[in-house]
């Protein structure tokens, strides 16, 4: 039963893909000053990469830090300590049911640890 | 925007305290920060592993995905010198008055033969870690391709039969030599179908990697090739039909010909990317269109009953011809060319720290618009007069990428070729005047206008 989720989420992913391809396209000229707009939209906060060093220099287990790239990104290089989850940008990642239990799974039950994605 | 999809996930399923470190880890590693590789130590994707192959509703429905994916390949440009060459070989063939049944036997042989090595190649990439289309860049591999195509070149001008050895052509009849050929092309051709990268075969290559098991891995790339060869099985069909139009027998041999020049051309084609002179091979491809129009237009003695079959004739040749000079004149015609520094670890940090602006390109020889943007677009008087104010970097993804270019593909958010990039004075990037896609000189320019700030 496991497997046959695992292989229906994989299917999701390729067709998510093709369209990820697409959508991207059109976005390419999102500079870094949508970041901002794109935050508040979200609902979560930016951290700045200063910040981000002296906390994680002060405790870097007092926070997540989450990888969202490729796999094969991620096993490249990561930031050390970071945990990874690979999140195709697409409109359908932010509703499947099979992303959010894995999303949750990975973030754990703590709702108000901190946590810096990338 | 991975990480904005993923941060406001996570703000939806409940999680108060959610950040996102938009710089990434180029910034982190420019910060000198703690980094380290390898496998997540638990993640989702990575979850299962030691799995055989098997068979259920997923599976199929994967397949099924992966199909459709293959079908979707066709529209990218590695998938253009399949059809000369297919169209070609089955429209020349010797085998006339053939069955329906037969031709449909041959499509699905050649196909296979495609399927399989495209999907053995795959694998094999999948567990080295290489990307696909090196493969098809070793000199060995691209002469192998060529000579193939220039022998059956050769057969189809008549220079030579296929004939097998006396003792077997009693128990194996010329048909079923015929059927070996077919699956042989179709060996040939999976090895220049495999370039086909992209964003899609990523995925697959990282999954059949993760997954560890060789027979699904194939059984992944096999279902994606045929879906990838689907529309040539289509094409090859129609071409075969070719000797059954009417009064075919009058100028079957001129088709022969005809098709003989195309894959004449194609193992040129194949083998340009070896010759020092770039130039060399636009010049030799010139030469065959006006040989080959020569030829077919005006030598050729076959067909002279048929008046309107004269005409098409003389048509071809005057086309081909017109296209040889178009071919040589583009080259002859055409001023010097930007001069590009080709990428290396110092060329790049000399770039940035230069208080110049900065455009790099990366570019493959199997990618069509990348060819387009170097011919046109680079050798565009303008735009090679501006290009003196900028640093010229050219990244060649031909060859297998090294992991300094890997890191420069992520960095640079690379999905594909071409993509050319500028960066400003300071070295960051300006993400609104990525081109991505063949443009020409005249909207290239105004971008390199903007990066100066003009």
């Amino acid at each position: 039963m496991n497997r046959i989720v695992y292989m229906s989420f994989m299917l999701f992913l390729f067709l998510s893909y093709v369209t990820q391809a697409q959508s991207e396209t059109q976005n390419f000229a999102n500079a870094w000053d949508n970041i901002a707009a794109e935050a508040k939209k979200g609902g979560y906060q930016l951290i700045t990469p200063e910040e981000l060093k002296n906390e994680y220099l002060k405790d870097s287990t007092a926070f997540s830090l989450v990888d969202v790239r490729q796999e094969w990104s991620y096993q490249m290089q990561h930031i050390k300590g970071a945990l990874h989850i690979d999140f195709a940008p697409t409109w359908w990642n932010q509703y499947s049911p099979m992303m959010r239990s894995d999303m949750k799974k990975i973030l754990g039950p703590d709702k108000d640890k901190k946590f810096v994605f990338y | 925007m991975r990480s904005h999809g993923a941060a406001s996930l996570a703000v939806k399923l409940g999680y108060k305290n959610v950040y996102r470190f938009a710089q990434g880890l180029p910034t982190w590693k420019e910060m000198g920060l703690p980094l380290s590789t390898g496998r997540a130590s638990y993640g989702v994707a990575g979850g299962q592993k030691g799995v055989s192959v098997v068979f259920g509703t997923g599976l199929i429905l994967t397949l099924l995905g992966v199909f459709l994916g293959g079908i979707a390949l066709n529209l990218t440009p590695c998938v253009y010198p399949l059809i000369p060459i297919t169209a070609s070989y089955f429209g020349g063939r010797s085998e006339t008055g053939e069955r329906e049944g037969y031709l449909v036997l041959h499509g699905l042989l050649y196909i296979l033969g495609l399927s399989v090595m495209n999907s053995a190649i795959g694998v094999s990439a999948a567990f080295t870690g290489r990307l696909m289309g090196s493969f098809l860049q070793h000199p060995a591999v691209l002469i192998f391709v060529s000579a193939v195509l220039f022998l059956m070149a050769l057969n189809f001008f008549g220079l030579w039969e296929l004939r097998l050895p006396s003792f077997l052509s009693s128990t194996v009849s010329k048909s079923h030599t015929g059927y070996a050929q077919s699956l042989f092309m179709g060996f040939t051709l999976g090895i220049v179908a495999a370039p086909c990268i992209g964003p899609f075969i990523i995925g697959l290559l990282t999954m059949v990697a993760q997954k560890g098991d060789p027979l699904y891995g194939f059984l992944i790339f096999f279902t994606l090739s045929i879906g990838l060869g689907l529309p040539l099985f289509i094409l090859s069909i129609f071409a075969g039909n070719v000797s059954k139009l009417p009064r075919s027998g009058e100028w079957l041999l001129w088709i022969r010909n005809l098709f003989g020049w195309i894959m004449l051309a194609m193992a040129v084609y194949f083998i340009k990317p070896l010759i020092p002179w770039h130039d060399a091979g636009t010049f030799i491809l010139a030469f065959i269109a006006l040989a080959a129009g020569i030829h077919l237009g005006f030598v050729s003695k076959t067909g002279k009953t048929l008046q309107t079959f004269v005409m098409i004739k003389r048509t071809a040749g005057v086309f081909a011809i017109g296209l040889s000079l178009i071919l040589a004149g583009a080259v002859l015609l055409r001023g010097p060319g930007v001069s590009w520094q080709p990428y290396s670890q110092e060329t790049y940090e000399k770039a940035i720290t230069a208080k110049k602006p900065v455009i790099i390109d990366f570019y493959a020889d199997w990618c069509t618009p990348c060819r387009e943007l170097d011919t046109k677009t680079f050798h565009d008087p303008d735009v090679v007069k501006e290009s003196e104010k900028f640093s010229m970097i050219k990244v060649d993804l031909t060859k297998e990428a090294n992991p300094d270019i890997l890191e420069l593909l992520q960095k640079y958010d690379v999905k594909g070729v071409p993509t050319v990039i500028f960066l400003d004075t300071e070295g960051n990037e300006i993400k609104e005047l990525q081109v991505v896609d063949y443009v020409p000189g005249k909207e290239f320019l105004p971008r390199m206008k903007r990066a100066l700030g003009e």
